[in-house]
């Protein structure tokens, strides 16, 4: 009879922990769900407070890592808040390291750093995390993803050599995956910057064929088309007339154009002081007005900033950004690490505004007009030293071409430049013996060019943008209206 | 005590020894020529001894043996009066055993059968008994009889005469003691009976769509002339076959055997009217034969047809049936089997590459849960799904770890795979573990009731595996607004042939295309070794090459350890300037499973011929890749080998038109030489 008793109680405090064990599990399995639940109806707060006191109850439940990763998401993605979710995920990087939601945290982490940085060194620390998600979850779904988010910070430090192989790791291991469609247009665009235009074409059509939906493949179908054109077809350039098709005088005084980054075009009316966005055929206004805006700046998300004498920018959402001393804007652009480049024609340097507000100078001959370059740097065309200049993401000219270099005359000022993603260089330019536009390369090569006697068109163009088809849309202030050239 | 023993253990083996027919006979002997009573007396009751234990198993014959020992025992024991009262008791035994036994009126006295007579006329009453047609099946109260005239117990008895294409007929009678009746069973026809030899012997006979069967037997010498008159040897015609009940009306048949043509025969009804017997004309079926030619590059195959053996490869026009077959060819390493229709006439040429053959050993764990039964049936029905794979039947009752054993044991697998149960929630899943002897294995988990459990992994078992690609030294293009593949980059025989750079291609063959997926489309489906383009106004004739390509390292649709099974069976029978690419792909599938010192062995001593496209710049890159990841102590071995990469500027990943190696070997040295 002791023995039965003895044992009844041996079994009853074996049990004790099983079962509370079984409890915790089920109790944090409750709880996530009922989160899910509440976020799945947008009941934001009360999805936060449930896993909140998820992870506060049953902290070391896989749920609860869950749970800090859900948070964190959301505060990225709705409440654009990454500064908020860096403690959730520094706390799932320190005490959820073994849990399911590691990869996904420590990448998520790495790319809000990579979001961060201010200079290329600062990509250290997020360089740091993907490395970590592929060694140490290798076999993970996220660690191709770190390795294309690896080979774009190396891009984004100009190291195109060094992010090749890291783009091309997904396609190594299953070229039919989403993620190996994203890895080949780096590598693409790697292999261009490092030269190699046939290596990089053929990638674009290898996305088109593996990936045609994709959003890669739309991206891979301009990319192929422009530099099919303008590097290796280079035809005559012919005036298709007015565009679009047919529409002359529509315009008031269009005297800055600008290409936005899903191919929008952007026009600066003179007489409306306002930037108008044509999409499809359909112009509407969209982005900053401003007085006497003497030209655009390109914002971090393509769409245009205006440069305003003595004044500085203002941005697309409207508020100013004083920039003293400005004199005669002559082009910005806002670059990967969020500084503002402005070049002044009355400047013998260049103006950089970081994103704390603080301003320097870079050294360089006064700007006529200044457009981004892909590498990080800027493209400078300076009417007083006679030359253009493609300055690298530190301010170091990489290629100076004296005006007319590889024309048949040569020209005496530059209007306005453009350029596109892919490192190609337009210019509007008249004076001396060449009035006309001219096309070069990301090494500086010359591709393209007509005068508009060739062309047989005249007006009074006071801008241009490139397009993805191939072509040049011109801005006659004169005559209201666009001409775009092929 | 012995010799009691020896004595008593005599007669019983004599008796087993003796045969009661050789008995009675000897007994009639010892009575007739020597007047031997009591010794022809002895051999009866030995005689009866032997048979009346036995008597409900005994035949006719037996039957009638003992009857006829009852009758001259009762002959011998009326001549010897102590025994006379026995007489009446071996009559009784007579009647019991056969009520129209007839004494044998040569031996039995007149006053003896005339007792018999009288005790036979007490208990039975004569039926005579006539049928119409004869050859019919009689029952007499349920049991066969024979017509004629039949003595039966006094009281009601059931009469039953049937034979086939005539009404059966019942009949009643009940008997009383010495009143002998007549029954005549007379049949109505109602259907017809046809008969007919065939040619050949042992052929199916299906009629109006119901098998009846095979025709039989060898006609006799009545059927030589028929034989003649078809032209076939009388020994290799069947003896009639017979259907009968064929009603009025036109009725089908067919007629066949393999090897030979199948007949098709419409039997009109007015052919077989009025009902009655027909015999037909002999069937004969022509003969029909392929042939078959096997080959293979792997040594020691031996070649089996629908299970028998055809002898070892190679076969070349070896004749065969034709039909439907399964053939198989078993290698010393991987198997090789193809469900084939030969056509009549048709010869069939095949080459038999051995395919990795996959074993499955079994079902481990749980004993029963939800959907069990139906994912054994599953597996053993995978055979039917796997085209790249040969797959081993299981040996049912084997456990997996003595199955397992035989087959690594006696290499008879190159895949093994195995189910193992695991409960989750509260719920059964099965994890599947599909592995090289080797142990490079992949798991997957599955849902017993999901509607295909085994659709993933048969999905990926039957992935092609191309090595090649057909092209033409071309890299091609979309570019929009050409009206075809735009031509980026061309080989030098290509451009000799007369290919232009930047030009579209608009035809194929006498195709129009338009798009790169369409040439690629085309190209995949030529035999031929050249082929025509055309560009601009030109027609152009450009030699099809076969193009070598790079596996994905871990693709979801492929299986591994399948991949490394068969790229191992390629590898033993592949001559030399394929070996290069099969190690290079081989390689990939190793470091798949994170086996870099693996992968090493099978890169060493690969090559492939200089690039462009993927050559030997991939094998020094990839040997690079696996040094690198044994760890630093094989940096400087890692270096020399992504020099060598740099010296073959051609090499492209992935295929012709991947990216170039060249840079990525650059990358690996400034990693490592920073």
């Amino acid at each position: 009879m002791k023995r039965g008793i003895l044992a009844i109680g041996m079994l009853a405090s074996l049990s004790l922990p099983l079962l509370a064990g079984t409890q915790e599990g089920d109790l944090a399995e409750k709880l996530y769900r009922s989160g899910e639940r509440a976020y799945a109806s947008k009941t934001y707060a009360e999805a936060m407070d449930t896993w909140t006191q998820l992870v506060q109850q049953v902290p070391r439940s896989p749920q609860a890592s869950w749970a800090l990763l859900r948070m964190a998401r959301h505060e990225v993605e709705v409440e654009h808040r990454p500064q908020a979710a860096m403690p959730l995920l520094d706390r799932l990087k320190q005490e959820y390291l073994d849990s399911p939601a590691a990869p996904e945290a420590l990448l998520l982490r790495g790319q809000l750093l990579a979001r961060q940085a201010k200079r290329p060194q600062d990509l250290r620390e997020a360089m740091a995390e993907f490395n970590r998600v592929s060694d140490v979850f290798p076999n993970s779904p996220q660690a191709l993803e770190a390795k294309v988010n690896l080979g774009q910070a190396f891009l984004d430090q100009d190291q195109p050599a060094k992010a090749l192989p890291l783009f091309l790791d997904p396609a190594q291991a299953d070229p039919a995956t989403p993620i190996a469609a994203l890895g080949l247009l780096g590598a693409a665009t790697a292999l261009d910057r490092l030269g190699d235009t046939k290596g990089s074409l053929t990638l674009l059509q290898r996305i088109q064929e593996l990936h045609p939906q994709s959003p890669e493949a739309s991206e891979a179908r301009w990319r192929l088309l422009v530099i099919v054109r303008h590097r290796l077809q280079k035809p005559p350039w012919r005036s298709q007339g007015p565009w679009p098709r047919g529409r002359t005088g529509w315009l008031k005084t269009p005297t800055l154009l600008a290409a936005g980054l899903e191919g929008d075009l952007y026009i600066y009316q003179d007489d409306l002081d306002q930037v108008s966005r044509l999409r499809a055929n359909q112009l509407t206004a969209a982005g900053p007005s401003g007085k006497n805006a003497k030209a655009f700046a390109a914002g971090p998300e393509g769409n245009p900033w205006l440069l305003i004498p003595k004044t500085g920018a203002i941005r697309d959402n409207g508020t100013i950004l004083a920039i003293p001393g400005l004199s005669q804007p002559s082009g910005g652009f806002v670059d990967r690490w969020g500084t503002l480049w402005v070049g002044d024609a009355k400047a013998s340097s260049l103006t950089l505004v970081a994103p704390d507000g603080t301003t320097r100078s870079l050294p360089s001959p006064a700007a006529s007009a200044l457009v981004p370059l892909p590498s990080g740097g800027a493209a400078v065309a300076s009417d007083a030293n006679r030359s253009l200049l493609f300055l690298d993401a530190n301010g170091q000219s990489r290629v100076n071409l004296p005006y007319g270099k590889g024309l048949p005359n040569t020209f005496k000022s530059v209007v306005a430049l453009a350029s596109d993603p892919l490192g190609h260089v337009a210019a509007l330019v008249e004076g001396g013996d060449f009035d006309g536009i001219v096309l070069w390369g990301p090494d500086g090569t010359v591709f393209r060019y007509a005068t508009f006697r060739m062309l047989g068109i005249s007006g009074r163009f006071r801008a241009l943008a490139l397009d993805r088809e191939g072509g040049i849309i011109l801005a006659d202030r004169s005559n209201d209206l666009l001409l775009r050239i092929e | 005590m012995r010799r009691l023993f020896s004595l008593l253990a005599l007669p019983a083996l004599a008796m087993q020894a003796l045969d009661p027919a050789e008995l009675l006979q000897q007994a009639k002997g010892l009575w007739t020529t020597q007047g031997d009573r009591e010794g022809a007396a002895a051999k009866l009751e030995q005689a009866i001894g032997l048979l009346a234990p036995r008597l409900p198993s005994l035949d006719d014959k037996e039957r009638r043996c003992l009857c006829e020992a009852y009758n001259w025992l009762a002959v011998l024991d009326d001549r010897f009066p102590p025994h006379r009262a026995r007489v009446s008791l071996h009559f009784q035994a007579i009647l019991g055993l056969d009520p129209n036994f007839n004494l044998d009126r040569t031996a039995t006295p007149a006053r003896l059968n005339a007792a018999f007579e009288a005790e036979r006329d007490a208990r039975f009453t004569a039926v005579e008994l006539s049928v119409l047609p004869p050859g019919g099946a009689l029952l007499v109260d349920g049991k066969p009889a024979a017509p004629g005239t039949l003595r039966l117990p006094v009281g009601v008895h059931a009469f039953t005469y049937a034979k086939p294409s005539h009404k059966a007929m019942e009949a009643s009678l009940d008997l009383q003691a010495g009143k002998p009746q007549p029954l005549r069973l007379e049949l109505t026809r109602v259907a017809s009976t046809i008969s007919f030899n065939v040619h050949p012997i042992g052929a199916e006979i299906i009629f109006d769509g119901k098998l009846l069967g095979k025709s039989g037997g060898q006609a006799g010498p009545e059927a030589r002339q028929l034989a003649e008159g078809i032209g076939v040897p009388l020994e290799q015609l069947s003896a009639p076959f017979l259907i009968e009940d064929v009603l009025p009306g036109p009725h089908q048949m067919e007629v066949r055997s393999p090897c030979f043509k199948g007949k098709r025969i419409v039997i009109e009804g007015a052919s077989i009217t009025p009902i009655g017997d027909y015999p037909f004309n002999p069937i004969k079926l022509e003969s029909s034969a392929a042939k078959l030619s096997l080959t293979s590059p792997a040594k020691g195959g031996e070649a089996f047809l629908d299970g028998a053996t055809l002898g070892p490869l190679p076969l070349s026009q070896h004749p065969i049936c034709p039909g439907l077959h399964s053939i198989s060819v078993r290698f010393p390493a991987g198997g090789f089997s193809r469900s084939v229709d030969v056509p009549d006439g048709g010869i069939l040429s095949l080459e038999a590459l051995p395919k990795p053959r996959l074993a499955f050993l079994g079902l481990e764990g749980e004993p029963d849960f939800p959907g069990r039964a139906r994912l054994e049936t599953q597996f053993s029905e995978l055979a039917q799904r796997l085209i790249e794979v040969a797959v081993l039947s299981h040996r049912s009752g084997e456990s997996i770890e003595a199955a397992r054993a035989r087959i690594l044991g006696g290499k008879e697998a190159e895949l093994v795979l195995e189910g193992r149960t695991r409960v989750r929630a509260g719920v059964t899943l099965v994890e599947l573990v599909l592995s090289t002897p080797d142990g490079l294995e992949e798991r997957m988990e599955v849902k017993p009731l999901d509607q295909d459990p085994l659709e993933s992994l048969a999905r990926r078992l039957n992935a092609p595996l191309p090595l090649r690609e057909p092209g033409l030294g071309l890299v091609c293009l979309d570019v929009p607004g050409e009206k075809g593949p735009w031509v980026l980059q061309a080989s030098e025989a290509a451009r000799k042939a007369g290919i232009e750079l930047h030009q579209p291609i608009t035809a194929v063959q006498g195709q129009p295309v338009a798009t790169l997926n369409e040439l690629r489309k085309i190209l995949a489906g030529v035999t031929d070794p050249t082929i025509s383009i055309v560009q601009g106004d030109h027609s152009i004739t450009l030699a099809l090459d076969r193009q070598p390509l790079e596996i994905p390292l871990r693709s979801a649709g492929l299986s591994y350890p399948r991949v490394v099974a068969e790229l191992r069976l390629r590898l033993s029978s592949a001559s030399p300037d394929e070996a290069g690419l099969l190690r290079l792909n081989l390689a990939r599938a190793i470091l798949h499973f994170e086996k870099p010192d693996r992968a090493l062995e099978v890169l060493r001593g690969a090559t492939l011929p200089m690039g462009p496209g993927v050559s030997m710049g991939n094998i020094a890159y990839l040997t690079g890749v696996c040094l690198l990841r044994l760890g630093s102590v094989y940096i400087p071995e890692a270096i020399q080998a992504f020099n060598q990469a740099l010296q073959d500027p051609g090499a492209t990943l992935f295929g012709p038109e991947g990216p170039p190696v060249a840079p990525l070997a650059r990358a690996a040295l400034q990693s490592i030489q920073p």
